[in-house]
C-alpha cells in the first residue's frame, strides 16, 4: 500500500537498490574473501561442515604460507598432511617473481617502444599509416590458442622453449597493439597546440617528447602500463604451454598444475592463490582511477 | 595534386614515423604474424609422434578434421559446446553488466564501492580465479556445497564439475564473474554520456522507466552496446581455456571440450599438431566471421558509409 504515494515509491526503490547493491558486492566479493579465509584455515577444519564462514581463533594457523616460503614442513603437522605439502609448493613464490619480472620487462617496452609508436598514429599523416593500424588491431583479435601450436614449435626449433626470453617477446607483442590503441585515442584529447609551441621554440624531437608530450599525457601512460603489466602477469595459454621448468614458470602455470594435484593440501593452495592475486590487485586498488580512465579512453567518449 | 615539395615533405614524414613505429612492428611481424603463416605450414603438414613425416598433405587436415571418422564426431561436438557456452555467455554477461552499470548510474552513497569491487575480479589473472572457483565448487570441501546445504538446497554435497549436467554451467558462472567487470566499465562509460535532459523529456511524455529504458536508453548505448558484443564474443570463444584447464579438463565426458580445449588436447596431448594447428585455424575463422556479422550486418550505417567512401 505505502507504495502507491511517492515518498512510498522513493522508499521502496532505495531499498531495491540496496539490496540489488548487497547481492552484487556478495557476487564480486565472497570469492576473494572465502579464498584469503582458507588459507589461514587448518586443512582439518576446511572439511568441516559447515564450513567455518568466519574462522575463530582454533582453526587459525600460516602454516600454508610458512610452507609455501620454507619449504619446511610445520613439525607439529600430521603425517597425512606432510604427504599433502607437495614440493611443487615451494615454486610459488619464485614463480611470482618470474610473473613480476617478465611483466615488468614488458611494460617497459611498452612505455619506451609502445608511446611513441601511438603519439605517431595520433600525429601525423604518412605512407600506409591507416593500413599500418588495422594491421595492429587485428593482431588484438587473434585468439592466443591460435598461434600457439606454431609458437611451440618454431620455439622448439630456436631452442627457445622454457625462457623468459620467448615470453617477454610475446608478451610484448600481444600488449603493444593494445598500449598503442588506448595510448592513440587519449592523445586526441589532448590539444596539438602544446607540440607545436614547443616544436617552434626548436625543441628536437626527443626533448619534444620527454618535456611536454610525457607530461600531458602521463594519467594514459599510467593506464597503459598498468593494462600491459596486469594483462602479461596473468597471461596464461602461452605461459601453461611454453614453460616447463622454474626457469621460465609464471605463477599461473604454477597454480595451474598446483591445482591439479588430488591430494595437494587445498589450504596451501588457497595460500598460493592468494599470495599470487596480491600483486594485480594491489595495483588495482591504487590506479582504480587510472584504469577505469583508460577503459573508457578507447571507447572515444 | 601535390606540389613536389608537399610530396618531398610527405616522404621525410613517412621515413620519420616508421624509423618511430618500427620496433612495435617488429615484435608483432615476429611474434604474431609470423607464427600465424607458420601455423598454416604447420597445418599443411603431417605429423606422426610429435614429428613431422616430411609431406606436404595440404589440406588432408582439414579434410580430417570434418570427415574421418575418429575425428569428426569429436569435433562436431566441440563446435555445438563451444557455441553454447559462447551464446549464453555473451548474453548472461551483457545483460548482469547492463544491470549492475543501470545501478552505478543511480550515483547513489556505496556507488564507488561497487566499483571498486568490480575491479577486483578484473585485476585477478583468469587462471588463478580458476583455481578460486575449482575451490568453491570442490565436491568434498567445496564452500559453495556448504552455502547451499546451509539454505537446504541440496541434501548431500554434489560435485558439479564432474557433473556432465553441471560442468558447464560452473565453467560459465565462474566465467561470468571474471568478465562482467569489464563489460560494465564500458557500459557505465555509455551510460555516463547520456544526458539526464533527455529522461526528463520521456518523464514528461510519461514514459515509465521500464519504456524509458528501452526506447531512450537502449538506442542511445547501441555503440557501446556493440562494442561490448564484439569484445565479448571474440572472448567467450577462448578466455574460457583457463577455467577448463583448471576445473574440467575438457570433462566429465566431452562436456567441456571447447574447440579451444581440443586444439590443445590435439596438438599437446596426443602432439597432433598439423591436426591441432588446423583447428585453430578453423577456430580463428570463425571468430572472423562473428567480428564481421556484428561490425557489418548489425551496422547499416556503416555499410553506407563504405559505400559513400570512394
Amino acid at each position: 500500500m505505502i507504495f502507491n504515494t511517492i515518498s512510498g515509491r522513493r522508499r521502496a526503490k532505495k531499498i531495491l537498490v540496496l539490496l540489488v547493491s548487497i547481492v552484487v558486492l556478495l557476487y564480486l566479493l565472497a570469492p576473494i574473501y572465502w579464498v584469503v579465509v582458507s588459507s589461514f584455515q587448518k586443512e582439518i577444519a576446511l572439511q568441516d561442515r559447515p564450513p567455518h564462514y568466519f574462522p575463530s581463533a582454533e582453526v587459525f594457523t600460516t602454516n600454508h604460507y610458512y610452507f609455501i616460503f620454507t619449504g619446511v614442513i610445520p613439525p607439529n603437522s600430521t603425517i597425512m598432511l606432510q604427504s599433502m605439502y607437495t614440493m611443487r609448493g615451494t615454486l610459488v613464490y619464485p614463480a611470482i617473481i618470474n610473473s613480476i619480472i617478465i611483466a615488468s620487462i614488458v611494460t617497459i617496452i611498452n612505455v619506451v617502444v609502445g608511446f611513441p609508436a601511438a603519439h605517431i598514429f595520433a600525429r601525423y599523416r604518412f605512407f600506409g599509416d591507416r593500413k599500418v593500424f588495422l594491421l595492429l588491431l587485428a593482431t588484438r583479435l587473434l585468439p592466443s590458442i591460435s598461434i600457439v601450436v606454431a609458437m611451440y614449435i618454431l620455439l622448439l626449433r630456436l631452442d627457445l622453449l622454457d625462457t623468459k626470453l620467448a615470453l617477454v617477446g610475446i608478451y610484448s607483442a600481444i600488449t603493444l597493439p593494445f598500449t598503442i590503441w588506448i595510448l592513440r585515442a587519449y592523445f586526441h584529447n589532448i590539444p596539438v597546440e602544446f607540440e607545436e609551441a614547443a616544436r617552434l621554440d626548436g625543441c628536437r624531437y626527443i626533448r619534444m617528447m620527454t618535456k611536454v608530450v610525457v607530461p600531458l599525457a602521463r594519467p594514459g601512460l599510467i593506464a597503459a602500463a598498468i593494462f600491459a603489466f596486469m594483462a602479461s602477469y596473468g597471461e596464461f595459454v602461452f605461459a601453461t604451454i611454453l614453460t616447463q621448468t622454474i626457469r621460465s614458470q609464471t605463477q599461473t602455470a604454477v597454480l595451474a598444475s598446483l591445482s591439479q594435484g588430488m591430494s595437494t593440501s587445498r589450504g596451501m593452495i588457497a595460500a598460493a592463490a592468494t599470495l599470487s592475486i596480491l600483486p594485480p590487485l594491489l595495483l588495482a586498488i591504487v590506479f582504480r582511477k587510472h584504469i577505469l580512465e583508460g577503459l573508457t579512453a578507447r571507447l572515444g567518449l | 595534386m601535390q606540389s613536389p615539395y608537399e610530396r618531398k615533405r610527405f616522404r621525410q614524414t613517412s621515413l620519420f614515423a616508421y624509423r618511430i613505429i618500427l620496433p612495435s612492428l617488429v615484435f608483432i611481424l615476429f611474434f604474431i604474424a609470423y607464427p600465424l603463416l607458420y601455423s598454416f605450414i604447420v597445418a599443411f603438414k603431417e605429423y606422426k609422434y610429435g614429428v613431422p613425416t616430411g609431406k606436404i598433405i595440404w589440406f588432408q587436415n582439414f579434410i580430417d578434421i570434418f570427415t574421418k571418422s575418429t575425428v569428426a564426431p569429436g569435433f562436431y561436438n566441440s563446435l555445438v559446446v563451444t557455441m553454447k557456452f559462447t551464446l549464453v555467455a555473451v548474453v548472461a554477461v551483457v545483460v548482469i553488466s547492463l544491470a549492475i552499470a543501470l545501478l552505478i548510474n543511480q550515483q547513489f552513497r556505496g556507488s564507488g564501492l561497487i566499483k571498486v569491487a568490480l575491479l577486483l575480479p578484473y585485476a585477478i589473472p583468469g587462471a588463478v580465479s580458476a583455481v578460486i572457483w575449482a575451490w568453491i565448487y570442490d565436491p568434498s570441501f567445496g564452500v559453495m556445497n556448504g552455502v547451499l546445504n546451509g539454505l537446504g538446497i541440496i541434501d548431500e554435497y554434489i560435485t558439479v564439475a564432474a557433473d556432465p549436467r553441471w560442468a558447464l554451467w560452473a565453467i560459465l558462472f565462474a566465467y561470468v564473474w571474471k568478465f562482467v567487470p569489464y563489460s560494465t566499465f564500458l557500459f557505465a562509460a555509455g551510460l555516463a554520456t547520456i544526458p539526464s535532459s533527455v529522461y526528463e523529456a520521456a518523464r514528461m511524455d510519461r514514459a515509465g522507466s521500464i519504456r524509458a529504458f528501452f526506447k531512450v536508453t537502449l538506442p542511445l548505448l547501441r555503440p557501446v552496446l556493440q562494442m561490448v558484443l564484439v569484445i565479448q564474443t571474440i572472448f567467450a570463444l577462448v578466455m574460457h581455456f583457463g577455467l577448463v584447464f583448471v576445473i574440467t579438463q575438457g570433462g566429465p565426458g566431452d562436456a567441456t571440450r571447447t574447440l579451444a580445449w581440443l586444439v590443445y588436447v590435439e596438438s599437446f596431448t596426443f602432439t597432433r599438431f598439423g591436426r591441432g594447428a588446423a583447428m585453430a585455424i578453423i577456430l580463428a575463422l570463425i571468430m572472423i566471421v562473428f567480428i564481421y556479422l556484428y561490425l557489418v550486418v548489425l551496422n547499416p550505417e556503416r555499410r553506407l558509409k563504405r559505400r559513400e567512401a570512394p
